[in-house]
């Protein structure tokens, strides 16, 4: 006996606006990611903005509704993904005979270099906290998954 | 921003008065309520003080993730009702807090004042990420500038401990999500 709730908020008013602000939600993300050189923010700020987004939609529209837009794994797959970035930037480094974290592989000059590796570090740190933000809530909601499906 | 003291005062003194009904409270739904009030408040003080890296941090995360995770975990807590304060249980946190204010206060004396430029932490290297941060690195924020590339070290720890924790909720909580088979069988039972 499956326990269908499509929308746990009845309400409409609740749902229309969700609706409306997810988009501009991600869109904030995002420009908080891209423009962490010259603006407040950085990797952090922008995954837990988008991590905060998927709740919001997990909460007014069933957690279950939301995990298969993007699926568990998923979210792992992105945390794993954005710490090896962040690894493998640094490594890239050490690897050709400098030091730990030096951006000096992308770019012969030198500030050129240190902006393109503030940026891909950063989007790691990203991805990295979307993931694992999202995780630890899913992680919470599971019983009353699994609840659902049974 | 001549109203900047004044409101500065007013938002960490109502955060004051949060805080201290948070004592009285017993209701489990109401202290988080109450403690997401005091998050958003925490946020708004610190865009005040000029830093909005701390401000988007603290909305996001203490006023938003953190709330919704614990409203979550309130669902295990259901019919479970916390008791009621005993009198001297409530007199001793409310000594604990008076002399904790008054100690807080007695040592802000010999703090410097806020945004003084003599005070410690403003000397050594701050001053020289101020000067150089054009010739180092090329990028207008500060703030980015010193998390990513003078301390990248720093924040791949961050980001580790950030990651290491996720991963400890997934072994603590199970991973049912990630068992396809199981999900599977359930859906097989249905049809």
């Amino acid at each position: 006996m499956r326990k269908r709730v499509d929308h746990p908020i009845q309400s409409l008013i609740v749902i229309y606006v969700t609706r409306f602000l997810l988009p501009f939600i991600f869109a904030f993300g995002i420009y908080i990611q891209t423009h962490s050189s010259n603006s407040p923010g950085g990797g952090f700020q922008a995954g837990v903005i988008m991590a905060s987004a998927l709740i919001l939609h997990s909460i007014v529209f069933s957690a279950t509704s939301t995990l298969k837009v993007i699926p568990f794994n998923l979210l792992l797959i992105f945390a794993c993904l954005g710490m090896a970035t962040y690894l493998t930037v640094g490594l890239s480094g050490a690897l050709f005979g400098k030091t730990f974290l030096d951006y000096g592989i992308f770019s012969n000059k030198f500030i050129e270099a240190q902006e393109l590796g503030i940026f891909s570090v950063e989007l790691g740190v990203g991805f990295a906290v979307f993931g694992t933000v999202c995780i630890i809530f899913y992680s919470f909601v599971q019983g009353e998954l699994e609840e659902e499906n049974t | 921003m001549i109203a900047a003291p004044y409101l500065e005062l007013a938002l960490l003194s109502i955060i004051l008065v949060l805080g201290t009904a948070l004592i009285f409270v017993v209701d489990y739904m109401k202290s988080i309520i109450i403690i997401a009030i005091i998050s958003v408040l925490a946020a708004v003080t610190y865009l005040v003080m000029a830093a909005p890296d701390v401000a988007l941090t603290e909305a996001a995360v203490g006023a938003c993730a953190s709330t919704c995770v614990l409203l979550v975990g309130l669902r295990y807590l259901e019919g479970e009702k916390s008791i009621p304060h005993k009198w001297w249980q409530l007199s001793f946190c409310i000594g604990l807090c008076i002399a904790l204010l008054v100690a807080l206060c007695y040592y802000s004396m010999e703090m410097h004042q806020y945004g003084d430029s003599m005070a410690i932490v403003k000397g050594g290297a701050s001053h020289y990420y101020m000067a150089n941060i054009e010739k180092d690195i090329g990028i207008r924020s500060l703030v980015t500038a010193i998390l990513a590339s003078y301390r990248g070290m720093d924040t791949f720890c961050e980001t580790l401990v950030i990651f290491t924790a996720g991963m400890c909720v997934i072994f603590v909580f199970g991973c049912s999500c990630l068992k396809p088979n199981k999900e599977r069988g359930c859906n097989e039972k249905e049809s």
